[in-house]
Parts: C-alpha cells; structure tokens; sequence
C-alpha cells in the first residue's frame, strides 16, 4: 500500500494505492475518485466483531461518534481486488491532510473530527476528554488509535507539527492530536480579564516530551469572522 | 527578534521568536500555541478612545501584549480568515494604510491608528475602514486568499473588496468601473483607483463573496 | 495573450497579458484589477453577430448554468495591459490550450478566456449529475486559451480506460470521454450509508479536471453552523 498526500495544506487529497487483497478504510464521504477494481463494502463506525453484541456495540459506539463527535456513522472499506487500484480520500473541510504511520506500542489521540481515514490493522477507540474540555470550545470527544499502519488526519487550516520538551501552551480551538509521553491541563489565558477579554479563553497546558500536531486555523474565528458580514 | 511566516498563502501561520524584555501586540484571539515563559497582558490600546476608534474598524476593541520574561520564547500566531500572512517592515518614514479586518500583528513602536477621513467612502458602504500603521519595527497583514504585491508607478484600478494594505505615497479615487451599463450589469461594482508611486497589497479573494456563497446553505428561520 | 495563474492552489489568481488591442472575454465580477488604459465592454453573447435577441438567449441559458447573465469583455487600449481575475470560491485556476477536443465544463468552472472560445450550455440530460451538483454543464469549443476554476486544488488525470469520480469533484472533463452516472459501491447499502451518493464512471480516453473539495457540502458543513436566516 502506498499514500501519497498532494495539494497540502490546502485541500490535502490523499491518493492510496492497493494492491491485490489490500484494503483501506475511511470516513463515509471521503471518496472522491477511483479506480474500477476496489470492491466496497460500508459499515457502522464502530470496532465491533461480528457478533450480534458486537454489531449492537458498534452501533452505540457508532450513534455516539455521530451526535458527540460530529464523527460520521459510517465507514467504508475498499478492498482492492487487483493490483494498482487508486482510491483518493479527502475530508468535507478546506484545510490539511497529514499521513501517520503507526507502529506497535505508539498511540496517538486525535481530536474526533480529525479522523480521515486508517489502514485495516489500526483501531480506534473513543475517549471523553472530561467536562472542562467542552469549555474550551471544542468538542470533548478524542480518538486514541493504536495498532499498525497508515492513519490518515485532516484539520482546518495546515497541520503544524511542535516537539515538545518541557512545557507549551496552546488554544484548544488550534489542538488536532498528540503523542508521547505528554500530560496536559486546562488552564486559563491569564488573569481573569484576560482570560474574558483576550478572545483566547481557555487554554492547554502542556508538558514532558511529545509530538504536537496544531491546525493553523479554527473554525469557531472563521465562523465569527464571516457571521457580521451574512446578509440578514 | 526573529520570526517566520510558514504555510503561506492558504493557511499562513506566524512564528515568532523572542529574547528576555522583547515584545509583540497581537489582535486578540489570534494566539494558537506559546511558549510557557511569555506574558500576556489585555489592553485597550490607546486608551478608550483609540480602541473604540478600533472597534468601529473592524478589529476587536483589544489588543494582547506578549513580553517575554526568558530568553528563546515562541509564540505561534493564527489569523481567523483563511489566507496570507506577509510582514512589512516599518522604518519610521512612510506609513502604510491597512484595511481594517487585515492588521494581524507588530512590535510595539508600531502606532495603529483608525482613520476617519475619507476612509467611509472607501468601502462604499461596507463596514470597513482603513488603519493607519506608522512608526519603527515591524508590522504583520493577512487577509483572506493570497496576498499579491503590486507596484504601482503612474495609476492603477483595484476591484475595492480585494484591496488589503498600501503606502501612504499613493492617492486613491472611489469610482464605478464602467459606464451605467457597466454597473448594473458588469458585477463589477465599485473600484478604486490609485495614483503615484508605491506598493499595494491586494488579496485574491473577497469576503463578500464567501458571505453569499455560504447564505443559501443557512438554516432558515422560522417564525413561533 | 498570456494567462499566468499565481498562488495556486487555494487562492489562485489568474493574470492576463494583452497586447495593444488583444481581448479578453470574463465572467461578470472576476475582475481584481487592472491597468487603467484597459477598457471594459458588458454583452450578452460572446461575439457582436447575431442581434440583440440571441444575445440574451445565450445570456439566459447561461445565467441558468449558474454563470453570470453577463460576460465582460476586457480591452488593451493604446499599449499592452494587464488584468487580473479571481474566481468567488477558495481554489485553483487550471489554463488549458484548446484545439481540437471541446471541453465540458462544471456550471460555475468557467472564469475567462481568448474571445475565439465559444460557451454553449449543454443540457446534459436528467440521467446526469443531479442531486444537487448542479443539472448543467457548459460546452467550450474553438481554439485560444481557456482558463476554468475549481473549489478545492485541480487534479488532472489522464483517463485510458475507466475511472469513477464523485459527481460534486469533477470540474471539467474532454469530450472523447463517455461517461455514465451509477450508485456508489454498486449496492443499496453503500449508496445511501457510504456518504456518497451518486458517482460518474468515465470510459474512454481523455483528459479528465477533478477538485479535492465539494463546495456544496462545504457549503452546507458551514452553513449548518451560522445563525439561521430569513426566508
């Protein structure tokens, strides 16, 4: 399997090609071109087994992504019933695809809408951030994904990635993922004025060492950029 | 002070690098990640005059002060449009006159200062104003779309909602683009055309046209 | 005539070189600026034959394509000039030479062009592209150069066989290529759980534009998230 990842960071477009007995998954609505020998099946979002418990947690798992997450309830997997088929994923949002390679033992957590796409042996569990996440003006629902493979990541705006060793600060509304050995608490800007008046609000506050991946845009300041200038 | 402009023009994202004592002012809101040794202070900049002036200009009525209190502190700074990010240096002599909605950053010996005087008639109606940037240091625009320079020498027309920043140098005249045909039927609407000599700033796309791209898509209200 | 196209993909600026008395034919409202000495015609129709009347009927069947009623036509009077044009949505401009394979373009593609061009709105069938995407399609023919627009960067792919694309990525394709509307993934399920809808599988050979986004359900992620509006 090869990805290639083109027109970053705008309108990342992810390529992927599989060979015969090969397969990807992604987010239902992603596709936008491919190739006539990809068999695709669509499922419930949700890393159930087969069985009838598993299907009845998948869909669960599935309805809470949808409300919770903004996360699709689907998913679709292409399996490749031939060599060099192309499939190309991008996500609805203008903005940055970035391509992950996970290997055993790493985990990375991900913002819920950040999730594009994963190769067939990554799973991807849901995780409540906590109450005080959703004060911070982003959704509170995270995706832990471990395993092996290809994880594919979208955000509004370019992916930045920071290695961090010590501290950093950042607006949530700008936070995609991370990995390592990294805790976080939320903090506020700075004094209480600040914190009402600064337009920053609540904060993360990093520390130990670890990849940071920041989106260069949010979509809360595009919203109440565009909003005065709406006719009525 | 060092700093770097990265993901230019669709998303541009700016880095900045500071020593013990150095500072930037930021338009609030626009801070995405900081080193832990930075202090941020809330001010009305100008007193409350100046910052109501602000206000009525399209920019929030507050500004953040970041000083560093160590050295090698970074903070990374986030325009909300989706778009360039270009920095123009300020040396003392010349200003630069920057649409409201585009001033993103500078050092403090930068002065910000709304101006009132012919400014209205710029946009037509539109909402905006232009800033008057002056002073010593350095001065950081975005937009919305790619920030295009443009030299101008002699005269030259720009489509109004696409103009983003230009020297003090160039004179401007609001006029439509055409004849009275022209304006009802060309789409064109008002244009502004600049005479002298010196840079203009102007940015590939225009805000109003993503407003009436997105309307349609809105919920419609309904009445209880 | 020269076309440059700066900034691609996300905020794509396309800038024409004219020589002294050169044309060039726009989309009403593209204009981002110009040299003063470059005078601005508005007709409805791209050439002057033809009379007043089928000049509105092609300015008719083109506003109902989703192009503006009106094209401009943009002159170098007295020296060479310059002007530059900008599409309404984020995306990339793509210039193409046309000579002999006319082009079928998206409604909203078509930004501006050499004068020789002639834009035809083709109807192209109600088995195609509904669902919102937009029912119609514009026929560009003759020879000069055309430069469309797209939501989202331009792919170009080189089709030998057959390809599906998303109905809402494809912005312009050569006319040599079938193409045929089907169900995504081939069964019920995936048609209405796989987020996709309905696709269009090219055959044959020829070049084939995609766009990496879909303004429509851009438009419609965005819109679901503002203040609701009056009627």
């Amino acid at each position: 399997m090869k990805i290639d990842v083109e027109a970053k960071p705008s309108y990342g477009l992810a390529v992927v090609t599989l060979d015969k007995g090969e397969s990807f998954i992604s987010e239902s609505g992603a596709m936008v071109a491919m190739s006539s020998g990809l068999k695709v099946d669509t499922k419930f979002n949700g890393a159930g087994d087969g069985s009838f418990m598993g299907k009845v947690k998948a869909m669960l798992v599935g309805l809470a992504r949808k409300f919770l997450a903004g996360e699709s309830l689907f998913i679709n997997q292409f399996d490749a019933e031939s060599d060099g088929q192309q499939v190309m994923i991008a996500p609805t949002l203008v903005g940055d695809v970035e391509k992950i390679r996970l290997k055993d033992g790493k985990k990375i957590t991900v913002q819920a809408t950040s999730y594009l796409g994963s190769g067939k042996n990554i799973d991807v569990g849901l995780i409540w951030g906590g109450f005080s996440m959703l004060f911070g003006g982003e959704g509170a629902f995270f995706l832990e994904c471990t395993g092996k493979g290809p994880l594919l990541i979208n955000a509004y705006g370019a992916i930045e990635k920071v290695e961090i060793n010590g501290g950093y600060v950042v607006d949530t509304g700008h936070v995609v993922g991370w990995e390592g050995d990294l805790e976080y608490k939320i903090k506020k800007a700075g004094g209480w004025k600040s914190t009402l008046l600064s337009g920053e609000g609540l904060v993360l506050e990093f520390t130990g060492t670890g990849t940071l991946w920041l989106q260069t845009r949010n979509l809360g300041s595009l919203l109440g950029w565009i909003t005065p200038q709406l006719p009525g | 002070m060092q700093h770097e402009i990265k993901n230019k023009p669709d998303f541009a994202s700016l880095h900045v690098f500071l020593d013990k004592g150095e500072a930037v002012v930021t338009e609030s809101g626009a801070m995405m990640g900081m080193s832990t040794s930075l202090k941020m202070e809330t001010n009305m900049k100008g007193g409350l005059l100046g910052a109501a002036k602000r206000a009525l200009g399209g920019e929030s009525l507050f500004l953040n002060t970041y000083t560093a209190e160590s050295d090698g502190q970074r903070l990374d700074v986030a325009p909300s449009t989706p778009g360039d990010i270009v920095h123009l240096p300020m040396s003392g002599t010349g200003g630069v006159m920057v649409q409201s909605g585009s001033y993103l950053c500078c050092t403090p010996g930068v002065t910000v200062d709304s101006k009132w005087g012919g400014a209205k008639s710029f946009f037509g109606g539109e909402g905006l104003f232009m800033l008057k940037c002056t002073g010593d240091g350095d001065l950081w625009i975005s937009s919305y779309g790619a920030i295009h320079p443009i030299d101008v020498q002699g005269t030259y027309v720009v489509d109004t909602s696409h103009i983003v920043a230009f020297e003090e140098s160039l004179t401007f005249n609001v006029r439509s683009v055409g004849g009275l045909k022209s304006l009802f039927f060309s789409s064109e609407g008002l244009v502004c055309e600049f005479t002298g000599t010196g840079r203009l700033w102007i940015q590939t796309r225009n805000a109003p046209a993503l407003a009436g791209f997105i309307h349609p898509f809105r919920r419609v209200k309904t009445n209880n | 005539m020269q076309i440059q196209v700066h900034h691609r993909p996300s905020y794509a600026l396309a800038e024409v070189l004219l020589d002294d008395g050169e044309t060039v034919v726009a989309e009403g409202g593209a204009m981002v600026s110009q040299d003063t000495h470059v005078t601005l015609e508005t007709s409805a129709s791209g050439d002057k034959k033809g009379g007043l009347m089928k000049g509105l009927m092609k300015g008719l069947k083109r506003a109902l394509a989703g192009e503006s009623f009106f094209q401009n036509r943009f002159t170098a009077n007295g020296a060479p000039g310059h002007v530059t044009f900008a599409p309404t949505f984020q995306g990339d401009i793509v210039v193409h030479e046309m000579s002999q394979a006319a082009v079928m373009l998206q409604s909203t593609a078509y930004l501006c062009g050499s004068p020789t061009i002639e834009l035809d709105t083709k109807w192209g069938g109600a088995k195609t592209f509904f669902g919102g995407e937009g029912l119609v399609m514009l026929k560009a023919t003759g020879t000069g150069l055309l430069a469309f627009n797209s939501f989202g960067a331009i792919k170009e792919i080189e089709v030998d066989g057959e390809f599906i694309v998303d109905t809402g990525h494809i912005v312009a394709f050569e006319e040599g290529l079938t193409f045929n509307v089907t169900k995504f993934g081939g069964g019920w399920k995936s048609f209405i759980f796989g987020g996709e809808g309905l696709v269009c599988s090219f055959s044959g050979k020829g070049k084939l534009w995609i766009q990496t986004r879909n303004s429509t359900a851009f438009g419609q992620l965005l819109g679901s998230k503002l203040p609701p509006r009056e009627a």
